[in-house]
């Protein structure tokens, strides 16, 4: 069912009068089954995924928990009848059963996510090595089920909790596979976390009209981020793949530049409608983008773009690692042979890389993605190493001070951004390499000029055709500035005490959208450029 | 070792860290985001070494490393 749609415009008005007019107790279990509606539209078969998972998954911590829990219980009686050593014996029995019980749901859930997602990529770089009949083998070709990383990763997020101690198992099934199918979370992310959102399904929530309106206005923003922009942009993204043997370096650069911005367009403002969706229903999802293309280097804008997957990564992979007795080995021998900088650098640098690695992994199963992870990892590392150095230079200048040099940290930011995306976006690697040659060495302005004379590829271009662009970049940018300036105060609250403003400005923005937005292409869940994840 | 003395030592491992913060009186280092996850791993590898203590993934929750009281609260737990 796609977001910008009528069907589900019904559908969402539907689940929304149900939610406030049938008893408050009733809520979890309307949009769980609005969720499984939601879901079956999909693609009924691929309910077979998201089901198994979520059983194992509800099942196993359970288990994991009433292992300990039943051994906490008569663990009391235990060590008063039986000897320190014993005693200690029976302990970790309990504890290695419990993490048994978890790893075996683990490589469920992330079995039918290797499957499915890189089950493919990996046979098609083993097999070509035994040569012959192997490397002509097809591949398995599965259709990813909608949501199948986010389902996946809010899943070992709550088993890792689950075996942490952080919170107890679910014992109800259906708030659990509310957790797991919730469908404004389930297109798109942000990656739920289950201490998070599940308590907030618990509560009856009462018709707060005030609370319903905020979601609609964050519901209309995310339209017009993408309408205006998302969808306006596409095919100037979209020629990139087609004729970028004929792009002179120029070109490459306005391409990237106009993918960086219906990327960021589309993806925050389809977060932005699930995320209103979800107010309406008094139900608030973890934000997942704080402006990103303010950010100053490349590991803030980590911490702001997607941030529920940096969250995630950090979480579940990054800590256990780094505070890993391994980690810290490895750490106190490079302080003993190299010193302390190099000991508190290196470690987490390699770290990150891995990190990165996985970042690029999950955008997609293939090697343009997985080098754009390493790219990112290995710029981040090489300025934590190079960080002292360049402090040196600015603290005698002062520079951290200067608006200039916020400025053009932000804008070198974006370039570092838009050079590790050319790897993922160019059509092959070959491709990239090209892409990177021509934007350093062959910028072809005069080239690019002469395209627009007649016969030239963009021989009657009209600058017009691109006006909801320049509008809604304005709109996008104007809105972020205000909002990074005064990040205590968001424009929400702002607007808030400026009513007439407010109006007007959200009549404006429909206006715009009805005269402006490129609209009617059908906007299916699965065109979302990060749906399918 | 008294608690004073925990937190003297903990302002001292941060100060190493990142000599720009009055540690005495900040209360937000990791919510407002003055520590970032480098930072944490090293500050858990110098309080782990100098206080003898194990700090691990389930102790790594803003609350307890938002200000140098706290972080000397959770040394204080922990070794006890």
């Amino acid at each position: 069912m796609s977001l910008i749609s009528l069907t589900f415009a019904i559908f969402f008005a539907a689940v929304l009068l149900l939610y406030y007019l049938l008893p408050r107790v009733t809520q979890p279990y309307l949009l769980l089954a609005a969720s499984l509606v939601f879901y079956l539209w999909s693609g009924p078969k691929y309910i077979a995924y998201i089901a198994v998972s979520a059983s194992v998954t509800y099942a196993a911590a359970l288990l994991a928990g009433r292992t300990s829990s039943r051994f906490a219980a008569v663990s009391a009686g235990l060590k008063s009848s039986l000897p320190p050593e014993e005693y200690k014996k029976k302990a970790a029995a309990a504890a290695r059963k419990g993490r048994l019980i978890i790893g075996l749901a683990l490589a469920v859930d992330l079995g039918i996510l290797i499957v499915i997602k890189y089950l493919d990529f990996i046979l098609g770089n083993i097999l070509p090595l035994f040569g012959g009949a192997a490397a002509k083998l097809p591949g398995l070709r599965l259709v990813m089920p909608l949501g199948l990383s986010y389902f996946t990763f809010g899943a070992v997020g709550y088993l890792v909790d689950v075996s942490r101690g952080k919170y107890p198992a679910e014992r109800n099934f259906a708030r659990f596979a509310l957790y797991m199918t919730y469908f404004p979370h389930i297109i798109q992310g942000p990656i739920p976390r289950f201490d998070k959102l599940a308590p907030q399904f618990s509560v009856p929530h009462s018709f707060d009209i005030d609370r319903i309106l905020d979601g609609f206005r964050l519901i209309l923003w995310g339209c017009f981020k993408i309408l205006m922009l998302s969808a306006s942009l596409a095919p100037a993204v979209r020629a990139m793949a087609d004729s970028h043997a004929s792009m002179g370096g120029l070109e490459i650069w306005l391409r990237m530049t106009a993918w960086g911005l219906q990327l960021y367009a589309d993806f925050s403002g389809g977060i932005d409608i699930v995320t209103g969706v979800s107010e309406c229903f008094g139900i608030r999802l973890e934000e997942n983008f704080r402006r990103p293309y303010f950010a100053t280097d490349l590991t803030d804008y980590w911490n702001r773009w997607h941030i529920s997957l940096s969250d995630w990564l950090k979480d579940y992979v990054f800590y256990p690692m780094a505070l890993s007795k391994r980690f810290a080995r490895f750490s106190k021998y490079l302080k003993k042979k190299h010193g302390k900088f190099i000991a508190k650098t290196v470690p987490v640098g390699l770290l990150s890389i891995l990190l990165f690695t996985l970042v690029g992994l999950w955008h997609g199963a293939n090697w343009g993605e997985i080098l754009f992870g390493v790219f990112n990892g290995v710029i981040i590392m090489t300025s934590t190493l190079l960080e002292p150095l360049f402090q040196k230079i600015r603290k005698p200048l002062k520079m951290d001070s200067l608006l200039i040099w916020r400025i053009f940290r932000s804008l070198r930011t974006f370039v570092v951004i838009t050079l590790t995306r050319v790897i993922s976006k160019a059509p092959g690697i070959p491709a990239a390499m090209s892409f990177y040659r021509k934007m350093f060495t062959s910028p072809g302005i005069g080239g690019f000029i002469s395209e627009f004379s007649e016969g030239g590829r963009f021989a009657g271009f009209n600058i017009l055709s691109y006006l909801p662009v320049f509008i809604g970049a304005a709109a996008l940018f104007a809105v972020s500035l205000t909002e990074e300036i005064n990040p205590s105060h968001s424009l929400r609250k702002l607007l808030s005490e400026r009513p007439v403003m407010r109006v007007s400005l959200e009549v404006l923005c429909v206006a715009v959208i009805v005269v402006f937005g490129t609209y009617g292409l059908g906007y299916d869940a699965s065109n979302f450029i990060y749906a399918g994840n | 070792m008294t608690k004073e003395e925990i937190k003297e030592k903990v302002i001292e491992i941060l100060g190493d860290i990142n000599p720009d913060i009055d540690y005495t009186a900040e209360t937000s280092l990791i919510d407002g985001g003055l520590l970032d996850s480098f930072d944490i791993v090293s500050l858990v590898g110098e309080l782990n070494d100098a206080f003898d203590i194990s700090i691990t993934v389930v102790d790594l929750v803003p609350e307890n490393f938002n200000s140098a009281d706290a972080m000397a609260e959770l040394v204080e737990r922990l070794a006890g």
